[in-house]
C-alpha cells in the first residue's frame, strides 16, 4: 500500500536492471513483479496514445501542450474507449481507498512507463487545495471576528491573504482544470465516472461558496443571491444525477460505492445552506439542510456498516476518514444559522462530530505509512470545519473549556493545512511528483481477457468479488 | 451428514492410527467402486487387480468396504489432484509403489477432534491440576503469564508450524461459536478446556452476570418511579419497595463486581477473552449502565454528593473510552465491522449514552448529557438499520426471535426519558423516541409466542431492563398525558415487567439451587485460537465448491476418466 508501482518513480527503475545500480525505494511485491514483468511485454507506441482522451473535435488541429509531440496521422479508428467503463470495471481494476492504484493483473491504456501530458495527469481532486485554503480563510476570518476569541487578537490580515491565496488558488486551478476539459474532454469523463473522484466535482462549488462565506468583510455585507444561484445550482444538478444513481441507478449502488468521500457530495448542502442564510434565503437553506441530513444518514449508516460490498472502504484508518467529521459539524453550523441560535439540534450535530474526531485521533497512529497525494488537501477542511463549530460552540456556551477546546481544534486544522502546503511545495518543486500519472483514469473498459463476457459476470456477482483476485490467465499471455 | 458421520465413527474406532492412510484408502476404495460401476471393464482381471489393494494393506476397514458408503470428497484442488494421482496409480496397477511417495502430500483431511478431545483426557491426572492454567494471571511460571496452549496441550499443535496467537480473532469466535449469543461451540470444534467436568468457578462466571444488576437496578427505578409519579399516585405505592429492591440491587452489584474483580485479577486471560468475544464485549457496559442505574434509582432518604456534576463525569469515562474504543472498530479498525458483528446486544454499547444522559440532566447538567446524547442518538441510527437490514453477513443475528431482541426497546425509550430530562419537557422528540420503542415492543409481544424453547442464560437478565424501560418511559408520558388509557397502559407495562423479572428470578433461582447449573462451562472463552487444521473448519472441507451434484459427479467421472 505503502509505495505501489506509480508512473514516475517506475520509470527511475526500469532502465537498470534490478540487481546492480543503487538500490530504489523498498518497493511492493506487485510493483517487483510488474518490473520482472517488463521485458515480456510488447514494446508499445508511446505518445501515439494520448489520442483517445482528446476531445473529439481537437483531434484534427494540433494539440497545444508542448511535451507532447505532434502527430502526424490521425488516429486510424474512433476509439472504442469512447463508450462508458462501467462502475465494476472500477472496482475490478483498481484498489485502495481512494481507488487509485492498478490491480497487479491489470492493464492500461496510456503507456506506464513515460510521463503523460500535465493535464491528463492533473485530477479533479486537486481543487481540494481550494477546500483546505478557502475553509482556513473562514477559519481565520472567525478567529478575527467572533467574541469567543477575540482574546486572541487575530488581525483581519491573516483571514485576507489566506482568502487571496485561496482565490489565486481556485483561479488557477479552474483555469487548468478547464483545459484540461478544453483537450481531455474524455479523461474528465472518465473522472466524472469513477465512483470515488465524482464526489470532488462537488469540490469547485463548495470553494465557490466558501470563498463567498470567508470573503473579508463579508459579516457586514450580504452577497447577492445571484452568487448562491450560481454556485448551488451545479451542485444541486450534481445532487440529483449521484443522489438519483444511489436510489434506482443501476450498479452505482451506495453499498457498492460508498467511500468516506461521498460525504463531499453530501457536505454541499450544508454549507449552501450556510451561504443561503447569509445572502437572506432561509426557505432554500431549510430545504438544503433537510436534503443533506437525510442524505447523511444513509451515507453515514452505510459507510459505518462497512459492508463487505463497498469495496473502496479501506481496511484501516486513512486520512480518508476525516472525511466523517465534515458533515455533521457543517450541519450543526448551518442549523445554528438558519434558526439563529446553537440549539439543541445544533448540539447534537456537533457533538456527534466531535465524538467522530475524537474517535479518530485516538486511533491516529494509523495514520503512518501512506502515499501523500494532492487529495489529502481535501481531508484538511473536516478539521476546519469541526474548528468553526467550535467557535460557534464557544460563542453559545462561553467558559474556558470551549475556548481551549476552539483554540486547541483551530491550531490542529491550521497545523495540518500548514504541513500540507510544505509537502505539496516539496512534492512540486522538489521532488517533481505532485501529480503522478493519473492511473485511475486510464484503466481498460473489459478485463484483460475474455473482457466483456468476464466484465459483465462480474458486475452481476459483485458482492463475491474478492479483493484482489489474481488474474486468471498468466499476465504473459494476456498480453498477447 | 452420513459422510461426516461414518468419518467420525471410523476415527472413533482407531483414533490413534493413521487417520491419513485410512481416510484415503477409503476414497481409493470408493473410487475403485465407481469405476467398477461406471467406467472400467467389468471382467474378472482387472477386478482382481483391484480387490488385491485390501489384503496388502491391514488397516483397510474391511466391513464398510462391503456396503455402500458415501464419503466427503475432498475440497481443495490439492487433495483432487493427489487423489487424481492416486487413481491413476491403480489404473496402472501398481499400488505398492506410488503410494508411499502420493499419501503423505495428502493434507486435506479434517477430524481433528477425537485426537484433541483424546489429547485432554490422556492428560495425567497428578496432583495439580494444571489445565486451566493457561487462564489463569499467575500461572506458577511467573515470566509466561500470557499463556502458551500449544505447551500445554501438545496434541492441539498439529503440525508445530502454527504459533498460537494469545487472543483468538474475531473470525475464530464466528467460525467456533453458534447461537445469538455466540456461547454454543460448534461440533467441529475443540474447546482448549476439558468439557467433561466443571471448570473453577471464577472461570464459569461471565461478564453477562452483571446483567442481574441491570434488571434489579431498573426495578428499583421502576418502583421509585411508581411511587412518586403523579399519575400512578391512585395505586399508593410505598417507596419502601424502592429502598428494599435497591438495596438488594446494591448488594448484589457489590457481590458481582467483587467476584468478577476476582476474575480479573485471577483468570486475566479469561476476561481477555471475553472482551473480544463479538457478543460478550457490549456486556462490558453492563457494569457501568448499573451503576448509573443505582444513581438514578436512588431512595429519596440516601443522600449522595456529585460535586456539580464532577462525580457524573468520572462515571462516563469509562463508557466513553469503550465507545471509542467499540465505535472505532465498527468504523476503521480491522475485520470487527458492523456488517459483521451486529447483534442486538450491541444496543448495550448504545443505551448507555441515554442512561448517562439521564442520569447527568437530572443533575442538572447540560452540556455533557447533550454530548451523549448526540453521540447515542447516531449510533443508534446506525445500529438500529443495520440491525433491522439482517444483513446476510450478520452471522450472529437470531433467525427466529430471540429475548435478546426485547434489547430494541431499550435505546429508544431510555432516548425518550433522557431528552424529556435535557429538554424539560415530554416534547416532540421525547415523543418520537417514546412510540418507537412502543411499536417495537408491540411488535415483540405480538410475536412472543416464538420465545419458548431457548435454553436459560444469564444474559437474560440484561433482557428485562428494556422491558421497565418502556415502563418507566409510559409512566413519564402518563404523567403528561393523563388519562385513564395511559395510566392503565403504564400500570400494563410496569405489572409486565416486575412479571418478568420476578420469573427471571425464580428461574435464576431453581438453576442455582436445585438444577445446579447456573454457571455452566462458559464454553465461548476456551476456543481455540486457531481452527482445528490449518486450513478451515470441516464444514468448509466436506462441502465443497461444488454447487450441484451434476457438478460433483462431472468431477468425479473427469476424474475417474484419466482425462
Amino acid at each position: 500500500m505503502a509505495s505501489s508501482p506509480d508512473g514516475p518513480r517506475f520509470v527511475d527503475i526500469h532502465p537498470l536492471p534490478a540487481d546492480d545500480g543503487p538500490a530504489p525505494k523498498p518497493r511492493s511485491r506487485a510493483a517487483a513483479r510488474q518490473v520482472s514483468l517488463q521485458p515480456i511485454r510488447p514494446p508499445r507506441p508511446t505518445a501515439a496514445d494520448f489520442s483517445m482522451f482528446r476531445t473529439k473535435s481537437s483531434l484534427s488541429k494540433p494539440p497545444t501542450p508542448s511535451s507532447l509531440p505532434l502527430r502526424a496521422e490521425p488516429a486510424p479508428s474512433p476509439p472504442p474507449q469512447a463508450v462508458v467503463v462501467p462502475a465494476g470495471r472500477y472496482f475490478a481494476a483498481l484498489r485502495g481507498p481512494e481507488l487509485d492504484h492498478l490491480r497487479a493483473h491489470e492493464d492500461i491504456l496510456l503507456p506506464k512507463d513515460s510521463t503523460w501530458p500535465f493535464l491528463l495527469r492533473f485530477p479533479v481532486n486537486t481543487f481540494g487545495v481550494c477546500l483546505g485554503l478557502g475553509s482556513q480563510a473562514i477559519l481565520w476570518g472567525s478567529l478575527s471576528s467572533s467574541p469567543a476569541t477575540a482574546f486572541l487578537h487575530v488581525s483581519p490580515i491573516v483571514n485576507f491573504s489566506i482568502w487571496v491565496l485561496a482565490l489565486a488558488s481556485l483561479a488557477t486551478i479552474s483555469a487548468v482544470y478547464a483545459l484540461k476539459c478544453a483537450f481531455f474532454f474524455e479523461a474528465v469523463r472518465r473522472e466524472y465516472f469513477h465512483p470515488v473522484r465524482v464526489n470532488f466535482f462537488f469540490a469547485p462549488w463548495i470553494v465557490c461558496m466558501f470563498l463567498t462565506i470567508g470573503a473579508p468583510g463579508a459579516v457586514s455585507t450580504a452577497p447577492h443571491p445571484v452568487l448562491w444561484c450560481a454556485f448551488m445550482g451545479p451542485v444541486l444538478f450534481l445532487e440529483l444525477k449521484i443522489y438519483g444513481q444511489w436510489l434506482s441507478g443501476g450498479k452505482r449502488r451506495l453499498c457498492k460505492v460508498a467511500n468516506p468521500s461521498s460525504h463531499l457530495s453530501v457536505v454541499g448542502n450544508f454549507v449552501g445552506a450556510i451561504l443561503a442564510v447569509r445572502v437572506g434565503w432561509a426557505e432554500p437553506a431549510k430545504f438544503l439542510w433537510a436534503v443533506g441530513f437525510a442524505h447523511y444518514l444513509v451515507v453515514f449508516v452505510t459507510l459505518y456498516q462497512r459492508l463487505p460490498t463497498s469495496e473502496a472502504l479501506p481496511k484501516e484508518l486513512h486520512p480518508v476518514y476525516s472525511m466523517f467529521i465534515a458533515a455533521p459539524s457543517a450541519a450543526s453550523i448551518a442549523w445554528a444559522n438558519i434558526y439563529g441560535s446553537f440549539d439543541e439540534v445544533s448540539r447534537t450535530c456537533y457533538f456527534i462530530a466531535l465524538f467522530l474526531y475524537i474517535s479518530l485521533v485516538v486511533r491516529i497512529n494509523f495514520f503512518r505509512g501512506f502515499r501523500f497525494s494532492v487529495a489529502w488537501w481535501s481531508y484538511t477542511f473536516p478539521m476546519t470545519t469541526a474548528s468553526l463549530a467550535t467557535i460557534k460552540y464557544a460563542e453559545a456556551v462561553q467558559s474556558p473549556v470551549t475556548k481551549a477546546m476552539a483554540l486547541a481544534l483551530s491550531l490542529l486544522s491550521s497545523a495540518m493545512v500548514f504541513l500540507l502546503f510544505v509537502s505539496t511545495l516539496l512534492h512540486a518543486f522538489f521532488w517533481r511528483t505532485l501529480f503522478p500519472n493519473d492511473l485511475a483514469i486510464a484503466i481498460t473498459q473489459n478485463k484483460v481477457v475474455s473482457g466483456r463476457k468476464k466484465g459483465a459476470i462480474d458486475s452481476k456477482n459483485w458482492p463475491s468479488q474478492p479483493q484482489d483476485q489474481p488474474s486468471p490467465v498468466p499476465l504473459a499471455s494476456a498480453k498477447i | 451428514m452420513d459422510d461426516r458421520n461414518v468419518l467420525r465413527s471410523l476415527n472413533q474406532i482407531n483414533p490413534e492410527n493413521d487417520r491419513i492412510a485410512e481416510i484415503h484408502r477409503l476414497l481409493e476404495q470408493l473410487g475403485s467402486r465407481i469405476s467398477h460401476g461406471f467406467d472400467l471393464p467389468t471382467d474378472g482381471s482387472e477386478m482382481t487387480e483391484l480387490r488385491d489393494l485390501s489384503p496388502q494393506d491391514p488397516q483397510t476397514v474391511g466391513p464398510h468396504h462391503d456396503h455402500s458408503i458415501s464419503i466427503s470428497w475432498p475440497a481443495t484442488p490439492t487433495g483432487l489432484l493427489v487423489r487424481e494421482n492416486a487413481v491413476r496409480s491403480y489404473a496402472v496397477a501398481q499400488p505398492d509403489v506410488k503410494r508411499d511417495s502420493v499419501l503423505p502430500k495428502f493434507q486435506s483431511y479434517s477430524q481433528p477432534l477425537p485426537a484433541a478431545r483424546a489429547g485432554l483426557r490422556a492428560k495425567p491426572r497428578l496432583g495439580k491440576d494444571t489445565r486451566f492454567d493457561s487462564f489463569k494471571t499467575w500461572s506458577g511460571q511467573a515470566d509466561n503469564q500470557i499463556s502458551d496452549l500449544p505447551s500445554l496441550h501438545p496434541s492441539l499443535e498439529p503440525s508445530g508450524d502454527g504459533v498460537e496467537r494469545a487472543t483468538p480473532p474475531v473470525q475464530r469466535y464466528f467460525d467456533a461459536l453458534e447461537g445469538p449469543e455466540l456461547d454454543i461451540l460448534r461440533p467441529t470444534e475443540a474447546a482448549v478446556l476439558p468439557e467433561d467436568k466443571p471448570w473453577p468457578f471464577l472461570l464459569r462466571f461471565p461478564i453477562s452476570s452483571f446483567g442481574i444488576c441491570m434488571g434489579m437496578g431498573s426495578q428499583a427505578i421502576l418502583w421509585k418511579t411508581l411511587a412518586a409519579s403523579p399519575a400512578t399516585k391512585f395505586l399508593r405505592i410505598s417507596s419502601l419497595v424502592n429502598i428494599l429492591l435497591w438495596c438488594t440491587s446494591l448488594l448484589l452489584m457489590i457481590a458481582i463486581s467483587v467476584t468478577y474483580a476476582l476474575k480479573a485479577v485471577f483468570y486475566l486471560e479469561a476476561v481477555r477473552r471475553e472482551f473480544y468475544h463479538p457478543v460478550r464485549m457490549n456486556f462490558f457496559f453492563a457494569p457501568w449502565i448499573a451503576v448509573l442505574f443505582l444513581f438514578l434509582g436512588l431512595p429519596e432518604v440516601v443522600h449522595v454528593d456529585f460535586h456539580g456534576g464532577a462525580a457524573w463525569y468520572c462515571l462516563m469515562a469509562p463508557i466513553l473510552f469503550l465507545e471509542l474504543k467499540i465505535y472505532g472498530q465498527w468504523m476503521s479498525g480491522g475485520q470487527r465491522r458492523l456488517s459483521r458483528v451486529a447483534n442486538p446486544s450491541n444496543h448495550l454499547a448504545i443505551v448507555g449514552n441515554f442512561v448517562g444522559a439521564l442520569l447527568g440532566a437530572s443533575l442538572g447538567l447540560k452540556e455533557g448529557p447533550i454530548f451523549f446524547f448526540a453521540v447515542g442518538l447516531a449510533h443508534y441510527a446506525v445500529l438500529f438499520v443495520t440491525l433491522y437490514q439482517r444483513l446476510p453477513t450478520n452471522e450472529t443475528l437470531p433467525k427466529e426471535l430471540h429475548p435478546v431482541f426485547f434489547l430494541f426497546v431499550a435505546a429508544p425509550s431510555v432516548a425518550s426519558l433522557a431528552w424529556a430530562r435535557i429538554s424539560g419537557t415530554f416534547d416532540y422528540v421525547s415523543r418520537i423516541a417514546y412510540f418507537i420503542a412502543l411499536f417495537l415492543y408491540a411488535s415483540l409481544a405480538v410475536r412472543v409466542n416464538f420465545f419458548r424453547g431457548f435454553r436459560f442464560s444469564m444474559a437474560w437478565w440484561a433482557y428485562t431492563f428494556p422491558t421497565t424501560g418502556a415502563a418507566i418511559a409510559t409512566i413519564r408520558y402518563a404523567a403528561e398525558v393523563e388519562n385513564p388509557f395511559t395510566q392503565s397502559l403504564s400500570l400494563l407495562l410496569s405489572a409486565v415487567s416486575a412479571a418478568l423479572v420476578a420469573l427471571v428470578m425464580v428461574s435464576t433461582a431453581i438453576h442455582a439451587v436445585v438444577l445446579r447449573d447456573l454457571f455452566p462451562n462458559d464454553i465461548s472463552i476456551a476456543i481455540a485460537s486457531a481452527p482445528p487444521r490449518q486450513g478451515k473448519t470441516f464444514p468448509d472441507l466436506s462441502l465443497p465448491s461444488f454447487t450441484t451434484t451434476q457438478e460433483k459427479d462431472e468431477a468425479i467421472t473427469t476424474l475417474l476418466n484419466g482425462r
